[in-house]
């Protein structure tokens, strides 16, 4: 079953300004969610950084909402993955220390670096897993707006979405050589 | 089956598999789902043990990606903003900061870089000075330390090191000037010193003083941690420790009010989150008080007398502050001792030795007292830590001294109780045990939540803080003495009269000061003589809790049943007293917010007749009454709603609310009693003498039959004394003064 309105094709014309709107309030609400309301902070930049990452290049139509989310979140994925290897290659570079410095908290990004990799696997062995991961980790949506972008149940999506995570998890497990869980 | 459905029926597995919690039955689950050599089988197992950790590293992962957004975020900001002005580049050794020149490089801190510096006017001297970050912005800060300088100016103590000067010139970043302290920090100069766990307590007490003579003076430090507590050593070999930065943190931590000043006060807390109190870490709390201080002397407790830092190491890792603000929530802290004994050191024989002890008798030393001094200081409510970094200190003198330490494991009193209901020496679930587990429950939990009121306490702890030594001993007398009181009614219950009347001799409920902690004891006793029908034992319990009450949140009360139980005691035995306490009750609990308790106080108030300025009042309150949603039967809210009408003067009205209730077949036979009384006053207000003596006959008839007990529809139900009370005193009203005669 699939709902018509999300199947019709449309163009970019009367799609963007909508998407636009929706990766504005997404981003909006992200910033807010973590760290509070905060007037200088735009979350229009991070849509235009999105925006360009998607590569809208020419005549970008998108076929539906799930299309598009999909893109933002890849966009997304992109500019934390980046972010991450960049931060590694600078901190090659021990800063020194001397005299009364305290304990650095150790700042690490391998978790996104190492989720970023295993999701390739985990797309070409089990695409509509590591769908969910994609919408829920990186483009932050809810349950219920995947649920609703993706045409299927809310439980649905909490089921997958549960079950991706362990997925990948094994995956990353197998690939840092650590063993997963406790048990056999 | 398509690969759409094949994720479908796994998750849909997986998570039937989750959900069922007990592993052998899991395990059965499974067997009934896949075929006997189906590798499916093996590899779902593997899913699912793997569930708990996978979403640890997630949560994790969430954190990191929070921090990346954030930093993409911010530098969007930056390329507008002007790029902040990093003291490392433009600051050393030589150059000149207003009257000091800096000498060289000493430290370096999450919030600034310290140099020693001299200073030539008024006196040649050396200073250290600190330079904060970037981002702080400066104006703030020095707001922030002009308003604390008096206070800071106040300090005088030699183990607290004077802020001498800060300043904010236009181009450079700001600074603070301090006395300059050569010393190494605590934990290495225990460590160094080998000293053993007497004399790293010894020590810890001297910077407890030094941090009580500033929450004396109204400072908090709020960065309590070993590399502000520096050791001195003297030049006659002797050594004490001075705490630096005292009043930097306050002026620093700013509230996010700008990006950067959200930024930089994480990385400060990316410094040293071991040692920042729960309220210091959520960022939802606003108000710092010592207590936070008390957290981090636990913190440094610990360290001193295990090497350790309190949280698992598994809980700092990659995580970020949220995760670590969790984690810090939900794990309960690790004693000490047993944190030693884990093996999760393998350096214990190290550690030992630098206590000068093994590794055996450190763990025995440190079991018990010590192990509970720490969690006390350590707990996550701050109203359960020690409340003053004095009784902290003071605490371990008691520790040094081989006397019994006020911190304790929880609950001997909740013990009791359990032990109680594990002997079932009572009917399963009597209202004296029930009684017994609130009175444990409330002496042992959290009293002071009330965040008004603690900062009222906060007040109060510093104006007393001077004769807080008396004060401990007289707080450790009253805790044996409520302590006792509990166990009075404990022993009461159980017939051991001999034994509770002695321990009754020892601590009348007199010696015991009117307190919140307290009014769980006055309540039990009292309720306890009620019970058994002795009113002239439970009224002085009842006056005693009326003035314990006074400290408690009136909401509180409002919540519970002190207030009918009081009222029909006092209106049954004292009525000039009954009508004092009406007033101040009419005067400290309007207006009420709840239904439910607008029935309560509307009954309590109208017990007996009321002026019409009083019952003018209580008009919000009655009104409040007809949106009671089924929590309270209507035959209630039928006995206070007649009440209402019958000290109005509205007899017709009284007496058509009276009948209404009585015509409910539920009715429970107390309240039948009690509006059968109603009914006789209304019926002889109109006039109807007949009506009225038929009434009061049927309503004299209950309180007699029934003795005591309760009955509902004919079938006998819990019964509460002060229903049958609420009855008598009606009833009494009503003109029968006999019916008050015991049966």
């Amino acid at each position: 079953m699939e709902d018509p309105a999300t199947s019709l094709m449309f163009s970019s014309e009367q799609l963007l300004p909508k998407m636009y709107e929706e990766l504005r309030r997404l981003a909006s609400q992200l910033l807010t969610r973590e760290w509070g309301p905060s007037p200088t902070l735009q979350p229009t930049a991070l849509v235009h950084e999105a925006w360009m990452r998607v590569g809208i290049d020419g005549d970008g139509a998108w076929r539906s909402d799930g299309h598009f989310f999909g893109a933002a979140s890849q966009a997304m994925r992109r500019i934390l993955v980046d972010r991450a290897r960049s931060k590694l290659a600078a901190k090659r570079t021990p800063p020194a220390t001397a005299g009364w410095s305290e304990e650095n908290w150790r700042e690490n990004d391998d978790h996104i670096l190492m989720i970023h990799e295993c999701l390739r696997v985990l797309e070409r062995k089990c695409p509509e897993a590591a769908r969910i991961v994609l919408l829920k980790f990186y483009g932050g949506l809810s349950t219920a707006e995947i649920a609703r972008i993706e045409n299927m149940a809310v439980r649905s999506v909490e089921r997958q979405w549960m079950y991706a995570k362990a997925r990948l998890y094994q995956l990353i497990a197998e690939h840092t050589g650590s063993k997963p869980g406790q048990g056999s | 089956m398509n690969r759409d459905e094949s994720v479908e029926f796994e998750s849909a597995i997986y998570q039937a598999a989750l959900s069922i919690e007990e592993t052998e039955a899991r395990r059965r689950f499974l067997d009934r789902i896949y075929a006997p050599d189906d590798p499916a089988k093996a590899e779902m197992w593997d899913l699912i043990e793997s569930t708990r950790t996978a979403s640890r590293y997630f949560s994790e992962a969430s954190d990191q990606k929070v921090r990346l957004v954030k930093e993409f975020a911010r530098e969007q900001t930056e390329s507008v903003a002007d790029l902040p002005w990093d003291p490392s580049v433009e600051t050393g050794a030589g150059m000149r900061l207003g009257g000091y020149r800096l000498i060289r490089r000493i430290g370096e801190g999450g919030s600034g870089i310290i140099y020693e510096a001299e200073q030539d006017r008024p006196v040649r001297r050396r200073v250290a000075v600190k330079v904060l970050r970037h981002g702080l912005d400066s104006r703030e800060i020095i707001a922030r330390f002009e308003a604390e300088r008096q206070a800071l100016a106040m300090m005088d103590h030699p183990g607290i090191a004077k802020i001498l000067d800060a300043s904010a010139p236009a181009d450079r970043n700001p600074y603070f000037v301090m006395e300059l302290v050569n010393g190494e920090r605590i934990t290495d100069h225990c460590d160094h010193q080998r000293l053993d766990i007497p004399a790293r307590i010894e020590l810890f007490i001297q910077v407890c003083h030094a941090i009580q003579h500033a929450h004396q003076k109204g400072i908090i430090h709020r960065d309590i941690k070993p590399s502000n507590i520096l050791v001195v050593h003297r030049e006659d070999g002797s050594h004490f420790p001075k705490i630096i930065d005292f009043g930097i943190a306050k002026a620093t931590d700013a509230r996010p009010l700008s990006s950067e000043t959200v930024f930089t006060s994480h990385d400060q807390f990316f410094g040293t989150p071991q040692y920042a109190s729960p309220e210091q870490l959520d960022p939802s709390s606003l108000d710092i008080d010592t207590r936070s201080d008390v957290y981090s002397l636990g913190v440094l407790l610990y360290e001193l007398l295990t090497s350790m830092p309190p949280a698992a190491p598994a809980d700092r890792g990659a995580a970020g502050i949220s995760r670590f603000h969790e984690a810090i929530l939900e794990s309960d802290t690790v004693r000490p001792s047993e944190r030693l004994r884990s093996g999760e050191q393998d350096d214990l024989p190290g550690i030992a030795a630098r206590r000068r002890t093994e590794p055996a008798s450190l763990i025995a030393a440190i079991r018990g007292d010590l192990d509970w001094i720490v969690l006390k200081a350590m707990e996550k409510a701050r109203a359960r830590r020690y409340q003053t970094v004095n009784s902290l200190a003071m605490d371990l003198e008691r520790y040094l001294h081989d006397q019994p330490v006020l911190a304790r494991p929880p609950g001997r009193i909740y013990l009791a109780g359990k032990f109680v209901r594990r002997n079932k020496l009572a009917v399963a679930l009597s209202a004296v045990i029930m009684l017994l587990l609130l009175t444990a429950l409330a002496v042992t939990t959290v009293l002071y939540r009330d965040a008004q009121r603690s900062r009222d306490l906060q007040v109060r702890l510093r104006t007393e803080a001077e004769d807080a030594r008396a004060d401990e001993e007289r707080l450790r007398l009253e805790a044996d003495a409520r302590a006792s009181m509990a166990r009075v009614a404990f022993l009461l219950h159980q017939d051991r009269i001999d034994e509770a009347d002695a321990l009754y001799r020892e601590h009348p409920p007199s010696t015991i000061g009117p307190s919140i902690e307290a009014a769980a004891s006055f309540r039990s006793l009292a309720n306890w003589h009620a019970r058994a029908g002795r009113m002239k034992d439970a009224l002085p319990c009842y006056r005693l809790l009326i003035q314990a009450n006074r400290f408690e949140d009136p909401a509180k009360i409002m919540q519970g049943l002190d207030l009918i139980a009081i009222g029909a005691v006092l209106a049954e035995l004292a009525p000039d007293e009954y009508r004092a306490y009406r007033s101040e009750v009419i005067d400290t609990y309007l207006p009420v917010e709840r239904p439910v308790e607008a029935e309560r106080l509307l009954k309590f108030c109208l017990l007996a007749p009321i002026s019409a300025g009083e019952h003018q009042r209580l008009e919000g309150v009655a009104g409040l009454i007809g949106q009671i949603s089924d929590e309270t039967p209507a035959y209630w809210i039928a006995l206070s709603t007649s009440l209402d009408h019958l000290r109005r003067g509205d007899f017709d009205e009284a007496l058509a609310v009276a009948s209404h209730g009585l015509e409910d077949e539920m009715i429970k036979r107390s309240c039948e009693a009690s509006l059968r009384a109603v009914a006789a006053m209304a019926a002889r207000g109109r006039g109807d003498v007949q009506a009225a003596a038929e009434n009061l006959a049927l309503a004299r008839r209950m309180i007699v039959d029934a003795g005591g007990r309760d009955f509902e529809a004919g079938h006998e139900v819990p019964a509460y004394w002060f229903d049958w009370s609420v009855a008598k005193v009606l009833a009494r009203e009503a003109g029968m003064p006999e019916v008050l005669a015991k049966p």
